[in-house]
């Protein structure tokens, strides 16, 4: 626990310290003048993005371990002495708008506090942790980028930057485990953030942004607290990607309420920044990505052509060593979409093994083998999408699904319709509606896009892959923007027309309340999760609980079988885990051979004949 | 005038107090508890409304990199001193050299030359040993070496290493449940063996070993009763049989045998 903390502190600096870093860059790339200060977890996760950036490019060349610590922290240090007084500036500006936590906020801080503790002594509960991303976590901390490890399995192909970071805050170069500080990192990064939204709402400061801020506590206790979304102690690429697309959303929400448009400063800036790292962390992210397209449209629009190209410049500079990542692992730009296939290294992994894994992934997504409630004969191929859905949505095992999708397709439907009622209004001059353009043009534009990129994401997740892990984010996201934006306007009308009004004494009433529903909360959560905590303990073994006051539950390693593959020796097992490299989680086909005399030199699949 | 007197004068002046002047100074003193309770009275609001600058901060804006520096060397600090604190010392590199060893352990069947398996048989069990010279107490360490003696067919070496795993485990976890299942088929193996080899003290020996762990299982109590009448211990073996009966009264090899000794 001690040891997570440590870590999570560390980490925390860290990226505060890269995340001045990159608002010095977008000062510098996109000529802008001093902004008001960034919000402070939106300054950590660029920072982290920087950081992404830096590993993903070393790891090409180096293993991700000491070296990369070591940069990572001296670069930083240097960064400090040597722009000192931008530095200084930029923290002055944060450290001058720090106000004292109301008491309801204070409440949540020390609950989600406290729940960091308790989560920090569980092991993982993330199958694919066991099943890949601890020994992709593994490959990472041992050797640079292998090309053609997605031969050996295609698992081992699924490049996620995630993954790199969390190979590069693992500080396994101590031999003494390999820690997996992220999900707590993110859990306590999306509490901050979150409280923050609890707070707004108690200093009177009814919008949007903050009631889906607030929206999202619950939720992601839900997330982490049961299993079978398994978001405790893992590097899974979900658990950042369903994170980072509620902020996105949020902050999306809250520029357009403070600044009222999407012009380019610092704060939209920092929204490519999200939606570029998102894309690098996992593809089911990817059309946060129309973001960044908006905003280079809209520059070219106005004539900013610097501006413009320093937009493709960005996403340059973030997906160019992802995409190379990606041909090194499996000789594809794009894994695993074999559509894009222009490279003939000899490590490429054979095009129908590529084709099967995404149509397992696609396929897994809609109609696993878990589902029960399923009608006689009835596969994918042979039912319509809406026979299809009607399975689907009855073998969800998230309570509420149904009702909270239907609220999506009907709010979604009145805003569209709703908006095309409004540009009617708009072409055809009526006076009210035309006025109104007129006076809120930039603002309108924000939000359409806003809605529209939430909308299209959602759509993506349903047709391509609609497992809930994958879909978690958009889906709370975009019923957050259609439940609370229309309530943000109501109350907003109500406050202005003064018909609510609360006395002193009154809103003291309700804040002591509040914080006792929230304790309340704590203790009856606390006491299952306590048991849900023991119940580990018995199941996983003592040697996985180290000391958990000090230091966190290891990854797993099953019981390994091993095989002799043409001259090399592979460790097999169901779930492999953090378990010696190379391993596998089933036999290795007899078709991969090493390309060298290391595993460093990479593998190649050998079709004989 | 002179200067003194005049300014004597002026001071003088300054210092009745006119009912106007009074006045204010009510106002005014009144004013300053006004702004005292005002004080109060925001940082009450603050609190609960969140709403007042944090108090304390003017150190850190003379000092900003503190506010970057500082927390990136405490968690540091923190980090290496969780890592001394703690009893237990794990390290990667034993973890991944006890699984490799296992993992020969586990997989004869898939070695097409029985020399080959052999030679990392004994690699594996020299991986095992140098493990548990450096980490005492890894009971999971104790099975490996366990299944490593009944690959050598050392039965009694075998059990002892089981014992020790659930020594160390103390029931907490499934390395305990596992060493039980181990530790009670080695004990038999190691019966098996003993009977065929007429020694009998040495199978009884066993059995008391492995009963402690297993107080109610009918072959063990069945081999003791056996060896203890091949010692020509009747009464015992007479016990031995009717503890087998009461655990499985439809055993009948031992009704038989408990017949035979009653006569």
């Amino acid at each position: 626990m001690l040891a997570l903390t440590g870590i999570c502190i560390y980490m925390f600096s860290l990226s505060f310290i890269f995340g001045i870093m990159s608002v010095r860059i977008m000062n510098m790339m996109f000529k802008l003048t001093n902004d008001r200060h960034l919000p402070f977890t939106i300054q950590i996760i660029n920072g982290l993005a920087i950081i992404s950036i830096i590993v993903s490019i070393l790891s090409i060349f180096i293993k991700t371990s000491l070296v990369t610590s070591v940069f990572l922290f001296v670069v930083s240090l240097i960064y400090c002495v040597i722009d000192y007084s931008f530095v200084s500036k930029e923290i002055n500006k944060i450290i001058g708008s720090f106000k004292i936590v109301s008491l309801p906020g204070a409440v949540l801080l020390i609950v989600f506090i406290s729940y960091f503790f308790l989560l920090a002594e569980m092991p993982s509960t993330n199958y694919d942790t066991n099943l890949y991303h601890s020994h992709l976590v593994k490959w990472h901390e041992n050797y640079s980028a292998v090309p053609g490890l997605g031969n050996l399995h295609d698992r081992l192909a699924s490049n996620s930057s995630w993954i790199v970071i969390a190979a590069a805050f693992s500080f396994s170069f101590l031999d003494i485990m390999s820690f997996n500080p992220l999900s707590h990192f993110l859990f306590l990064l999306i509490s901050f953030y979150s409280i923050g939204g609890v707070n707004n709402l108690f200093r009177k400061n009814f919008n949007a942004s903050n009631w889906i801020r607030s929206f999202i506590l619950p939720i992601t206790l839900y997330s982490y607290f049961f299993p079978h979304i398994g978001w405790v102690a893992t590097p899974s690429p979900d658990v950042p990607t369903v994170i980072f697309t509620w902020i996105f959303f949020c902050f999306a929400m809250q520029i357009i309420e403070d600044k009222r448009s999407l012009q380019l400063n610092t704060w939209t800036i920092s929204l490519i920044f999200i939606a570029l790292f998102v894309m690098t962390i996992k593809l089911s992210g990817a059309l946060l990505v129309l973001f960044p397209f908006f905003v280079f449209l809209r520059e070219l629009y106005l004539k900013r052509y610097i501006s413009a190209l320093m937009v493709p410049f960005l996403v340059i500079v973030f997906i160019v060593p992802f995409l190379v990542r990606n041909v090194i692992f499996s000789g594809y730009l794009l894994f695993p979409y074999s559509a894009i296939d222009i490279f003939s290294f000899d490590w490429k992994i054979p095009v129908e093994k590529v084709k099967e894994m995404q149509i397992v992934i696609e396929n897994w997504a809609k109609f696993p083998a878990w589902f029960r409630n399923v009608p006689e004969g009835a596969t994918l191929d042979n039912m319509t999408f809406f026979q299809w859905y009607e399975v689907w949505l009855v073998n969800q095992t998230m309570p509420y699904l149904k009702e909270l999708l239907t609220s999506i397709y009907v709010l979604s439907s009145l805003f569209i319709v709703g908006f095309i009622i409004y540009l009617t209004g708009v072409f055809t001059k009526i006076k009210a509606i035309s006025k109104h353009y007129q006076e809120n043009k930039e603002k309108m534009l924000a939000y359409v896009v806003v809605i529209t990129i939430a909308i299209l994401s959602f759509l993506f997740w349903l047709i391509k892959a609609p497992d809930l892990r994958f879909g978690w984010g958009v889906i709370f996201a975009l019923a957050g923007i259609l439940i609370f934006l229309p309530l943000q306007m109501l109350i907003n009308m109500l406050m202005k027309s003064r018909a609510i009004n609360f006395p002193q004494n009154a809103q003291t009433a309700l804040y002591f309340l509040f914080s006792i529903v929230a304790l309340y909360l704590f203790f009856s959560i606390y006491g299952d999760m306590r048991n849900l905590l023991e119940q580990r303990k018995a199941g996983m073994g003592s040697e996985s609980y180290w000391n958990t006051m000090y230091l966190p539950p290891d990854y797993n390693i099953s019981q390994l079988e091993l095989e002799i593959v043409n001259g090399y020796k592979v460790y097999y097992s169901g779930t492999s885990g953090y378990s010696p490299i190379p391993s596998n989680n089933s036999r290795t086909s007899k078709k991969v051979f090493m390309r060298g005399n290391s595993f460093q030199d990479g593998f190649k699949t050998i079709e004989k004949e | 005038m002179s200067k003194k007197k005049h300014l004597k004068k002026i001071e003088l002046v300054e210092k009745q107090t006119s009912p106007i002047a009074k006045k204010h100074e009510k106002t005014y003193k009144k004013g300053d508890r006004q702004v005292n309770k005002t004080i109060g009275q925001s940082v009450i609001n603050g609190f609960l409304f969140g709403d007042v600058q944090l108090p304390g901060l003017q150190f850190l804006i003379k000092y900003p990199l503190l506010f970057t520096v500082l927390p990136l060397i405490v968690g540091i600090v923190v980090f290496f001193y969780a890592i001394n604190a703690s009893d237990v010392k794990p390290s990667i590199s034993l973890s991944e050299e006890l699984a490799k060893a296992q993992a020969v352990l586990n997989s004869e069947k898939n070695y097409s030359n029985k020399e080959e398996f052999n030679k990392e048989l004994l690699e594996a069990g020299n991986m095992i040993k140098n493990v548990i010279s450096k980490q005492p107490t890894n009971a999971k360490a104790y099975i490996s070496l366990g299944v490593y003696h009944i690959n050598l067919k050392q039965a009694d070496s075998a059990f002892y290493s089981f014992q020790k795993a659930l020594e160390l485990d103390n029931g907490k976890s499934y390395i305990s449940q596992n060493a039980h299942n181990y530790l009670l088929n080695s004990a038999l193996n190691y019966g098996s063996i003993m009977i065929q080899q007429n020694n009998f003290q040495n199978v009884v020996d066993m059995v008391h070993r492995a009963l402690r762990f297993h107080p109610k299982n009918e072959d063990l109590y069945s081999m003791a009763a056996y060896a203890y009448y091949q010692l020509g211990l009747i009464d015992s073996s007479r016990i031995f049989y009717k503890q087998v009966l009461s655990i499985n009264p439809q055993n009948k090899a031992a009704a038989q045998y408990l017949n035979i000794l009653s006569n």
